[in-house]
């Protein structure tokens, strides 16, 4: 018998396998369980795929909606429940990304030692209910969007879309793209914002580029076709052709830098390619300056051609200017700053700061942005059809305790630095209070 | 109250354990061989190997003995028998040279390797006086103690449901609790009146049970009547188990038909099958389905299992080997993967077991992959069970529907769970069975189900421990091979539902809701029993001095009063 007795031992390993895998098990339980839990199947916490317990909040704590067996409980205040819908979702779930769903593994009050026998937990999202509010008001209905970031942490303080819905009184017919972020589902064509990135480019790429002196007819040709500007800029330094964003300059930049230089930077700062943020992805935007012909590439570099380019992304690229050309990726959630990342060289991040700031002085007037330590880029972008040109404004400011970089665009909104500056102004100075 | 049962529950794996793992009893003497040096040695089992061997029982210094030499063999009348096991120099009894089995009496010389050896057998006096002492050594079973724990533990797992399921169910409820506890209450006064001590494996069987009957009660009430009565069964056939195993000559008289009725069994069900969950496996008599398969487990080991000679003889394994060829075979063929796979592994249990050789096990594992290399591609329904193992939650939808929700249900509960039929994932087809480690776990929280878990593999070690003192060598592989026959379905069934493992819809010893499964595990608990030694602790081993009865009569046990 003492032989079989060894020969058993093979049946010890069994038992000891099996609790080294209850063990494992065990283990894994520990660390992804919050998202076991939060698994839609989850009858015990989901109703027809809807989680039925837990809170949204703003990054102050204001309570934006909770999710109940009867679906999701907006804000008691109008304003609230139609400015931060988009970021929230919708019980019929035409919304896209919402925090109801994004958030679910912070919502169900999951944890390992009670499971979800508790109460639902809470997120707080990374907005400010009060600049989602400002943001939203300030675009009047109007078609268009608000990108607010802080650059410091990556957080985004506001997203606003418009048009909205108050989920309690919706109207009978929704206007179009109701249920659509503008600020990250949509791309437009950039107009002249798309010259910061024209200008980093050229920063890094031509070595005189602030010695050159520039000229500017009003128009020119490239590669066959016509570059026009809306005014003879005449002679000037790279500075004013910023200032005074003149089309003939960076047509002839981004011809001088080729095409696939150019790619390289619209695809590094991520306007090509949609952006996993924390709760959410920023689609992709366009640039097609690789594959383009002369004329087409030119006009490019100055943001119109086949660019596109979505609101966030934009913002997220001016976050990455005014921290020195590294961010946190952008966040949703409150203190949840995604991996940093570098998308600009330090010095080129400088120099495109000071340009931005030239701009501010030289073109927009610091008077029309009393208190606000602004850098920034206009832009008005042509679409054709007989349309009003799209309103961009975008750029950061460096006031005390508000490091904020932002996108505004406003559809059909005229120049830019009339309808998409103005709405930014409220935002900001909301911001700043 | 989930604290209270985890509390009951870790209370009887400590007293199990106390008693079952820690508990270093004396070995019973059986006979005694004494060398000229006067050097004796005692003969602690019913089957002894004689040798060389570092694995021998009685082990021999000189060089002239084989490794393996020779068998000394008690039968259950007591009488001693002696045979060669092909060793070089030869066993010589008497003064002759054996060629086949020799019965050898007390006072024979036995001469192996060059040593001479006086045999002794123990007379019935002697039997009873040193039960009677190791009786007086050993340390208490706590029979009663874990009564009292099952006792509180099956009623407070009826209050809590009783509480938590709608009133309609108190039927049901109050049915399946006070039959595990009339059951439970019976097997120990059964136990008892036949003056057995032991009672550690009956409750971890009738815990598991009584978890399994909750589960029941949560997802599908209206089948608690069947299972409670198929428990019945199950205990009935215990006894009777336990009642055959007590008389080695029976069991080797009837072993082989007992294997043989098993693939009769597996034929029948092969030939008639009706299809269930993709697996035809299931045969329907009188509007009653069972698995065939699961009772095939008993003729299983019945059949794997075999006494010392038969190791030591030359090609020993390779009958059995057909017989196990042709069982995974069958349940092949009726798509019934985990089952096949769990006899498979049983397989390469008993296989190491008799032969001792990797190359052996590792031969049977080579064929066997390349068999199921055919079967995979031959089936693309098993390839899609692999092509998902360990990517569950990118086809939660599809492949992986039954892994994801167990790890949603499991992390559900937390460690303390929902509360009895408080869970959502019972309403998932087929929770109760193949993925029963979720329902446990989200109702009663992961300690409770991962308590279930080493209840079994508990089991394991007591069948491990319980081959030292074993008397034959066929008890200890029975024992085996029962423990292995829970560890390979319960590894498969807890670890295949949470993906840690391929899914293959297995049973959880006990605890999964089947008539026939549950029928079958308790059935082959007997084998366990049957390898416990310990004094008059199991109902299954006869205790020494007894005889068996047949061959009781004056004449025969004459014998006995000579030394």
């Amino acid at each position: 018998m003492r032989k079989l007795k060894y020969r058993a031992l093979i049946v010890a390993l069994f038992s000891t396998a099996v609790i080294a895998l209850l063990g494992f098990f065990g283990w894994r339980a520990y660390n992804d369980g919050g998202d076991w839990a939060a698994y839609q199947a989850n009858g015990n916490i989901y109703s027809s795929g809807k989680l039925t317990r837990g809170t949204i909040t703003d990054r102050d704590g204001e309570i934006l909606a909770s999710l109940t067996e009867s679906g999701i409980v907006y804000s008691e205040d109008a304003l609230t429940r139609a400015s931060t819908l988009h970021l929230i979702g919708d019980n019929a779930g035409n919304i896209a990304y919402g925090a109801y769903r994004q958030f679910r593994a912070d919502l169900t009050g999951w944890d390992y030692i009670h499971g979800v026998s508790g109460e639902g937990g809470s997120v707080a999202l990374s907005i400010s209910a009060e600049a989602q509010r400002a943001a939203y008001s300030a675009l009047e209905g109007r078609n268009g969007a608000v990108a607010v970031v802080d650059y410091e942490t990556g957080e985004i303080i506001a997203c606003a879309t418009s048009p909205g819905f108050d989920p309690y009184d919706m109207p009978e017919v929704l206007p179009d793209g109701a249920y659509l972020n503008r600020a990250i589902s949509a791309a437009y064509t950039p107009g002249s914002v798309f010259k910061l990135v024209t200008m980093a480019a050229a920063i890094e790429n031509i070595p005189d580029l602030y010695e050159r002196d520039f000229h500017c007819e009003g128009e020119t040709t490239i590669g066959g076709g016509k570059i026009t500007c809306v005014a003879k800029h005449g002679d000037m330094k790279i500075e004013d052709a910023m200032a005074k964003s003149c089309n003939c300059v960076f047509a002839a930049l981004a011809a001088e830098i080729g095409g696939e230089t150019m790619q390289k930077y619209a695809d590094k700062f991520g306007f090509t390619s949609k952006i996993d943020i924390t709760g959410a992805r920023i689609t992709a935007g366009r640039y097609s300056g690789a594959e383009s012909d002369d004329t087409a590439l030119a006009w490019s570099g100055a943001g119109q051609s086949d660019d596109l380019i979505v609101p966030m992304a934009l913002a997220r690229y001016c976050a990455a200017i005014a921290n020195g050309g590294e961010i946190n990726e952008l966040t949703l959630k409150r203190g949840e700053s995604g991996e940093r990342t570098r998308l600009l060289e330090k010095s080129t991040a400088e120099r495109l700061g000071e340009v931005m700031s030239y701009t501010v002085k030289h073109s927009y007037g610091e008077e029309n942005f009393p208190a606000l330590e602004l850098h920034a880029k206009s832009g008005t972008a042509e679409v054709g059809g007989g349309k009003k040109p799209n309103s961009w404004f975008c750029g950061y400011i460096e006031n005390d305790g508000a490091p904020y970089a932002f996108a505004v665009i406003i559809e059909n909104g005229g120049w830019g630095i009339g309808e998409a500056a103005d709405c930014a102004r409220n935002v900001l100075n909301i911001l700043i209070h | 109250m989930h604290y209270a049962l985890i509390a009951i529950m870790a209370l009887i794996l400590l007293r199990c354990a106390f008693s079952l793992l820690f508990s270093g009893s004396k070995d019973e003497v059986w006979g005694t061989l004494v060398d000229k040096k006067g050097t004796s040695y005692d003969l602690t089992h019913w089957e002894n190997l004689i040798g060389r061997s570092s694995g021998a029982d009685v082990r021999l210094k000189s060089k002239t003995a084989s490794p393996v030499h020779a068998a000394l063999v008690r039968d259950n009348e007591g009488n001693w028998t002696v045979s060669d096991l092909g060793s070089r120099e030869g066993t010589i009894l008497r003064g002759k040279i054996i060629t086949k089995r020799q019965r050898i009496n007390s006072g024979d010389t036995l001469t192996i390797g060059g040593t001479e050896l006086k045999f002794t057998r123990s007379t019935k006096k002697m039997e009873e006086n040193l039960e009677a002492t190791r009786e007086d050594a050993s340390k208490s079973t706590g029979a009663w103690q874990c009564m009292m724990l099952l006792s509180a533990f099956i009623c407070i797992l009826a209050l809590e449901l009783l509480q938590n399921l709608e009133a309609a169910l108190k039927v049901n409820i109050l049915f399946a609790f006070v039959s595990v506890l009339i059951l439970a209450w019976g097997t120990f006064i059964m136990t008892v009146s036949a003056r057995r001590r032991g009672f550690e494996l009956e409750t971890i069987a009738f815990l598991l049970t009584s978890v399994g009957f909750a589960v029941c009660l949560s997802s599908d009430a209206k089948n608690i009547f069947k299972l409670g009565i198929c428990l019945a069964i199950g205990v009935v056939l215990y006894f009777a188990m336990c009642w055959f195993l007590r008389d080695q000559k029976r069991v080797n008289l009837l072993r082989v038909p007992i294997a043989v009725l098993g693939l009769v069994l597996l034929g029948i069900n092969l030939a008639s099958a009706s299809t269930l969950l993709g697996a035809k496996n299931w045969l329907n008599i009188g509007g009653v389905s069972f698995q065939p398969s699961e009772i095939v487990k008993i003729a299983f080991v019945f059949a794997g299992s075999v006494g010392l000679e038969r190791i030591f003889s030359k090609g020993n394994v390779v009958l059995f080997m057909a017989f196990s060829a042709v069982c995974i075979g069958c349940l092949a063929f009726m798509r019934d993967f985990g089952t096949a796979l769990i006899f498979f592994t049983v397989y390469l249990v008993i296989a190491f077991m008799r032969s001792g050789s990797f190359a052996t096990v590792f031969m049977s594992a080579l064929g066997a992959l390349l068999a199921a290399v055919i079967a995979i591609t031959a089936r693309p329904y098993i390839a899609d069970r692999f092509a998902v193992w360990g990517h569950a939650w990118e086809d939660a939808a599809n492949l992986g529907y039954q892994q994801t929700r167990t790890m949603t249900a499991v992390a559900s509960g937390g460690l303390f769970g929902l509360g009895g039929g408080k869970g959502w994932f019972k309403s998932i087809f087929a929770a109760d069975t193949d993925m029963v480690f979720g329902v446990v776990g989200e109702e009663y929280g992961f300690i409770i189900a991962a308590l279930c878990v080493l209840f079994i593999a508990f089991l394991g070690f007591t069948a491990v421990k319980s081959v030292k003192n074993s008397r034959s060598s066929f008890y200890a592989i029975a024992a085996c091979a029962a423990a292995s026959f829970y560890l390979a379905g319960l590894i498969l069934n807890v670890f295949g539902s949470v993906d840690i493992l391929p899914f293959t819809g297995v049973t959880f010893p006990f605890v999964s809701k089947g008539g026939t499964s549950l029928i079958a595990s308790w059935g082959m608990l007997s084998f366990l029993k049957a390898a416990d030694t310990r004094p008059m602790a199991s109902f299954a081993v006869l205790p020494p001095g007894t005889r068996a009865k047949k061959k009781r009569k004056p004449k025969k046990e004459a014998p006995d009063e000579e030394a």
